[in-house]
């Protein structure tokens, strides 16, 4: 399941690189509303907390957390818009 | 059921004290529930024109990281009897900041709402 992860072609990324907690999820939030419901959003992120924020706001709010692919020196976290 | 709101009683502006409650109310913005922050004694230096311009903790500045919680629409509540004791009068606090006693921080606490003191 997460070997196909990286190959996800999204329909926006948000590169939220750079930033702390709670950076990342913020940008998260609010690109998301930019993305239809059932199309995917990537997040970049450089903070290590947020692998575990996301699929938790994922659980939380209702999107489908679909994994992460580790990139040179940040993540790329892949979410379903979920309604 | 899971809880709809976080909400926390932040006793003083100390980085180590004041830093936590905020990011957790930005972050419970993030998962679309509500949040309110209820500041009374020491805490109060955070929601005060002037003083928490000069907190930091690495990057992370006070001033800055109350307006951000704001403009997220996390609540915020000077306690009354607080600023009275402390000498603290309404006009000295940030704009957008309501006072209220511990009835309103309960009242919020009561339904469905994750409760932390700090």
């Amino acid at each position: 399941m997460s070997d196909n992860v990286s190959e996800i072609q999204a329909d926006k990324i948000v590169d939220a690189r750079g930033t702390s907690c709670p950076g990342p999820l913020l940008a998260a939030k609010k690109a998301i509303g930019e993305v239809a419901v059932g199309g995917v959003l990537e997040i970049w992120s450089s903070d290590p907390g947020t692998k575990n924020d996301i699929p938790a706001w994922c659980q939380k709010v209702g999107h489908e957390y679909l994994g992460c692919a580790e990139a040179d020196g940040y993540s790329r976290l892949f979410v379903r818009r979920g309604k | 059921m899971s809880a709809s709101k976080y909400t926390a009683v932040v006793t003083s502006s100390e980085p180590e004290r004041v830093f936590p409650p905020l990011m957790l109310a930005m972050g419970a913005r993030a998962m679309e529930m509500d949040a309110v922050l209820f500041f009374t004694l020491s805490g109060l230096k955070a929601i005060m024109k002037g003083e928490a311009e000069g907190i930091s903790l690495g990057s992370y500045n006070l001033a800055e990281m109350v307006r951000q919680a704001q403009e997220l629409g996390v609540r915020m509540v000077a306690c009354s009897t607080a600023l009275e004791l402390m000498g603290i009068s309404a006009d000295a606090l940030i704009d957008g900041v309501e006072v209220g006693g511990v009835a309103t921080y309960l009242s919020e606490a009561a339904e469905n709402a994750i409760t932390h003191a700090f």
